[in-house]
């Protein structure tokens, strides 16, 4: 019964042939991004038909329809990646095979059910994207890597301590025995708390986000993007995993300290991302408000709150990767950076990148008929199913602020004024059109995809 | 359901394809494939009328879900369609008469530089109309009502270089909106007693539910707000004259056959609540009569031919309203019919007229155009005689239907300002077509440069004119296919047509008759000026349609500039202290940057705080 497995063991098979092909084909071929994007629609194509349930090697592997969600939303930020990328000559061969290496990473965190494959799948999405990180041949490119490689090590360590002090405490490594009766619970509390800093790190939640300005300004946008939205739905997934599966009797403990979390994720990063000038700099901080708005979803520890949690990834990754798009088409070849001085008067030169834009922001900012305001609004029917007033009002009041922050690119864009502008790829143009298009579809009629996401978050014995 | 989708999938296809390729469609194509897609959803309709006309009489309905469009707000609400005989009879009227208007709009835009725009807009009203009369909740009815005003705005606004049309537009949409307010309130009313806004559900539930009356008086007057709103019904008829700045075939397609009868629809269509509130009918009724009465004493003193017919149609819209309000609900669609017959006809004849005169609209420029323009002439004097109720043609049955029941089901005052005011058409009408189309010509210059439409625009008239003569045998065969409709709930009790007293009769042909001897005598025989009777009071106050635009703007536009002008002031300050907030929260803000130095050292400490933190946490907590 590997059925369930095909999208994933397709993807591994594409990062095989994609870097055989990268092996054979000269530097500036594009025939590895090629590689790369049949290999992944098709594991897309694949993971869309199947409507499985299995547990394999006693509940370490778990295919069941919310892996296949993650599986979707991870190839769609692979795809959307490799699209953004697509110039060999300056991101090189290597790039696509690394770039579906991290993707199948966050697959194996989507159906890991024990810690071995939580650790295994959470260092293959990330060795990868410390090289990709370090791919600028630029002093910030450099710095991008080595921070993320210093502290994602360091976070690694943790959690793997984290992970020692579980199997220590319950004497096995699956989460669904976590629950079992005979454990030791001082080494639980402190085994989940470590756990917790080490995913927490990925997905960015105050305070062990720090690394994401840096590491985001420095990358290449398009791993920028993958990062966005790629890291956090495996980071995300795997957390709502094994709280779910492994600590739902301790419910009532760990959601109110994700809670406090974030209020506190929210508020700073709307608040931080105010300033900020560099419109990379300002994407990643709201990143960071944004896995605010993911927490909110799994500190209600609900069932709404689950769906809501696992659905506002997507809105919130068609935003994000809608937002970098319009800078790496605006960055150009020469990788400058975008300011929010650059965008001045990009509504009148380039209308069609500014309604672009002006549908990401939107959507970020949670105003209705964009597929942000469907996202928003289950979080806050999650938190208040949990009686998590503060939290919800916490989400409106970082709203309030996101608003500020979503509009002043708006309104730099309308403004008189001689920016940046840029050429339309094929690539750049296809996501930027799919995106778009996407948001405003779930926006106006979220219930065919709300209802396939959020049947796949049937946690029943989360309450 | 299949045919459904389809009628409703043709115009939208027209207008989404005209409206994204008309930069680069050859021109005479843009309207070649708009008519050619509303000839197609008429063919549709029409197939669809068989079908179900295929079904046994009791189950005469077409109904379905396309989908579910949202859950989570409470029940279900789904994209619903909705086909019965009374919707059939809209969609044959608004397919069949659009397509004529289509092809007619062929000629007469045929040197506007944006036609393309012009037909895809006329197409996505065409959708939208479908989309109201189709819909089978009230919640699509009113996404269907709103996009209707919306491309009505559109096409008002469609020569956006005139200041007036812009301002016309902007008035049809403010007092539309009005109107969908109200309707809005009473869905979510509805919404939140029955959990539902399916017309079955909904009815369903209106057939044995508790009496309410206070509750369904509100709720069938808010709706009531809505349809007078979109039908021009007193006192927000305002727009309707103003919305002849836009094209003619706009205005005979939206301003006078279809659109402005979406209230009637909408009023006929919800006849099992309006037999819950009696009160609401009655009023509707008195309302109705009301604006027969005003309009028509106002479409005396017009001296611009489109806004005399404007004010025709209001009038017009009263007599239907008075059917629907006293329950002849049969009598009322059949006048809608009849109506969108000779007024489309009134309409296209006086868009030739214009189109021969080189945009000229003032009557007292026209005069002896039959000799050039005999085929319009024609089809105006068949509307016309139509539209006075002269016996034999169209009009003259829907009317004695209307008259007729107002007497049946008492109501003799009523029907004593409807005869009077069948009396005064008469009137107003043919001193319309003796001013244009008989006498002298006033305006030589333009007279010899007259000329007759081109085939494309002559063709419909002739149509229409076909219609406007023999509709009025219509009646038994419709009486007998609203039937179902109306016997399906409780409610409807006097809803099929019914002949009045003789005398009746007599009496409103009679009127009809002085009151085209008396245009005769007027403006034939005495050549009475165009502008005669405004100068003096009665008239000057008729003309100005007795202050009605005067009044709103005392009343209302005036006040409520002053309040916006005194909430300026308010709103300074308020938003003053918010940007003083905004500000303290930017400062703020900046004030945290520091924290992000750039040194990994600092942001492992702050992981490592972080961690400290979570842990302390937990084991206190345990």
């Amino acid at each position: 019964m590997m059925h369930f497995l095909e999208p994933e063991i397709i993807a591994a098979v594409g990062v095989l042939a994609t870097l055989v092909a990268a092996m054979l084909a000269s530097s500036r071929s594009t025939v590895p991004y090629w590689f790369g994007l049949v290999f992944s629609a098709a594991a897309l194509a694949r993971a869309s038909m199947l409507h499985l349930s299995t547990h394999l090697y006693g509940g370490a592997v778990l295919g069941d329809s919310y892996s296949i969600v993650v599986t979707v939303f991870t190839l769609l930020a692979v795809m959307a990646g490799l699209l953004l990328a697509w110039d060999p000559d300056k991101y090189g061969a290597e790039f696509p095979a690394l770039l579906q290496l991290a993707g199948l990473g966050a697959m194996v965190m989507g159906f890991a059910g024990n810690l071995i494959l939580l650790f295994l799948g959470l260092e293959l999405l990330s060795l990868p994207l410390y090289v990709l990180a370090a791919s600028r041949r630029t002093p910030l490119g450099g710095e991008a890597g080595l921070k993320y490689l210093l502290m994602g090590a360091f976070s690694s360590g943790i959690l793997l301590f984290g992970a020692a002090l579980l199997y220590g405490g319950t004497g096995s490594m699956t989460f669904v025995n976590f629950t079992a009766v005979h454990v030791v619970p001082g080494l639980m509390a402190a085994g989940l708390g470590f756990l917790l800093v080490g995913l927490l790190f990925k997905l960015a939640i105050v305070p062990f986000h720090m690394w994401v300005p840096d590491v985001y300004e420095g990358s290449p946008t398009p791993v920028a993007a993958f990062m966005a939205f790629g890291t956090k739905v495996g980071a995300a997934a795997a957390l709502l995993r094994v709280l779910a599966f492994g600590f739902s009797l301790s419910a009532a403990w760990w959601g109110l300290m994700l809670g406090y979390l974030a209020v506190l994720t929210m508020i700073a990063g709307n608040m931080v991302a105010l300033p900020q000038r560099d419109l990379k700099r300002l994407l990643a901080w709201s990143g960071v408000g944004n896995a605010g708005y993911v927490l909110v979803g799994i500190a209600s520890h609900n069932l709404l709150g689950a769906q809501a949690a696992l659905f506002y990834l997507l809105p919130y990754g068609l935003a994000i990767l809608l937002a970098f798009t319009v800078v790496r088409v605006l960055e150009g070849r020469e990788e400058s950076p975008v300011t929010l001085a650059s965008l001045k008067g990009l509504a009148y030169r380039q209308p069609w990148l500014a309604v672009g834009f002006l549908v990401a922001m939107l959507s970020l900012a949670g105003i209705p008929l964009t597929a942000g305001f469907i996202g928003k609004f289950y979080l806050v029917r999650g938190a208040i199913a949990a009686d998590q007033w503060g939290v919800a009002v916490g989400l409106v009041v970082a709203t309030i602020v996101g608003l500020a922050v979503y509009f002043r690119p708006v309104q730099q864009m309308f403004a008189p004024g001689d920016g940046a502008s840029g050429r339309f790829t094929v690539g750049t143009g296809v996501v930027l059109a799919a995106a778009a298009l996407g948001t405003l579809f779930i926006g106006i009629y979220p219930e065919p995809v709300l209802h396939a996401v959020i049947q796949s978050a049937r946690f029943t014995w989360l309450h | 359901m299949t045919l459904l989708v389809e009628i409703l999938a043709l115009p939208l296809l027209g207008a989404v394809t005209l409206g994204s390729f008309k930069s680069v469609l050859p021109r005479p194509l843009a309207g070649i494939w708009a008519s050619l897609l509303v000839l197609g959803a008429f063919l549709l309709s029409w197939a669809a009328k068989d079908r179900l006309a295929l079904l046994p009489a009791a189950h005469r309905v077409i109904t379905g879900s396309l989908w579910v469009w949202t859950q989570g707000f409470g029940p279900a609400i789904h994209w619903a369609l909705y086909l019965d005989p009374m919707a059939s009879i809209w969609t044959l009227i608004i397919t069949g008469v659009g397509f004529l208007i289509h092809v007619y709009s062929n000629g007469y835009m045929a040197e506007d530089r944006d036609r393309a725009r012009f037909f895809a807009e006329l197409n996505l009203f065409i959708f939208s109309m479908l989309l109201l009369v189709l819909a089978g909740n009230l919640l699509v009815l009113l996404i269907g009502w709103a996009l209707v005003g919306l491309s009505s705005y559109l096409l008002i606004g469609f020569w956006f270089g005139r200041p007036s049309a812009v301002r016309a537009a902007k008035k049809a949409f403010v007092v539309n909106t009005l109107g969908d307010v109200g309707m809005l309130v009473a869905l979510v009313l509805l919404y939140a007693r029955f959990g539902t806004l399916s017309y079955t559900g909904l009815f369903g539930a209106l057939a044995h539910s508790a009496p309410a009356p206070m509750f369904y008086t509100w709720v069938a007057l808010l709706l009531y707000l809505g349809a007078m709103a979109k039908s021009a019904q007193f006192p927000l008829h305002i727009w309707l004259a103003d919305a002849m700045e836009g094209p003619t075939p706009v205005s005979a397609l939206i301003h006078a056959a279809t659109m402005v009868t979406a209230g009637v629809y909408l009023i006929a269509r919800l006849y099992p609540l309006l037999a819950l509130a009696p009160g609401v009918g009655e009023a509707i009724a008195v309302i109705g009569a009301g604006t027969a009465l005003f309009a028509a004493t106002v479409a005396v003193f017009q001296k611009d031919i489109k806004r005399a017919l404007a004010y025709s149609t209001v009038s017009q819209l009263g007599y239907m309203f008075l059917a629907v309000g006293i329950g002849a609900y049969v009598a009322g669609v059949f006048h809608f019919m009849m109506h969108a017959f000779f007024k489309a006809l009134l309409f296209l004849a006086a868009g030739s007229v214009i189109h021969a005169l080189a945009g000229e609209q003032d009557m007292g420029a026209m005069g002896g155009l039959y000799r050039k323009m005999p085929w319009t002439a024609a089809g105006f004097l068949a509307a016309t005689l139509a539209i006075s109720g002269i016996p034999g043609f169209s009009g003259y049955f829907s009317k004695e239907a209307i008259l007729g029941q107002a007497l049946n089901t008492g109501h003799p005052w009523l029907w004593a300002v409807g005869a009077f005011t069948a009396g005064l058409t008469a009137f107003y009408m043919f001193r319309v077509f003796f001013l244009t189309f008989l006498g002298k010509p006033r305006d030589q210059h333009l007279y010899e440069h007259a000329h007759e439409a081109p085939w494309v625009m002559t063709g419909p008239v002739v149509v229409l004119a076909v219609l406007s003569v023999i509709g009025g045998y219509f009646g038994t065969g419709l009486n007998t296919w609203l039937t179902p409709t109306f016997t399906r709930y409780a409610g409807a009790a006097h809803f099929a047509l019914e002949a009045g007293p003789v005398w009746a009769t007599a009496v409103a042909v009679g009127l009809a008759l002085v009151g085209i001897a008396g245009a005769y005598r007027l403006y034939l025989v005495r050549s009475m000026s165009v502008d005669s009777g405004t100068e003096r009071a009665p008239g000057r106050w008729a003309a100005a349609s007795w202050g009605s635009d005067t009044a709103w703007a005392w009343t209302t536009t005036l006040p409520l500039m002053a309040l916006g002008d005194w909430l300026t002031g308010v709103e300074r300050g308020f938003v003053g202290s918010l940007a003083g907030v905004g500000r303290g929260v930017l400062a703020w803000a900046d004030e945290l940057r520091p924290i992000e130095t750039g040194l990994v050292r600092r942001y492992l400490l702050s992981v490592m705080v972080g961690s400290v933190v979570l842990l302390a946490y937990f084991l206190v907590r345990f």
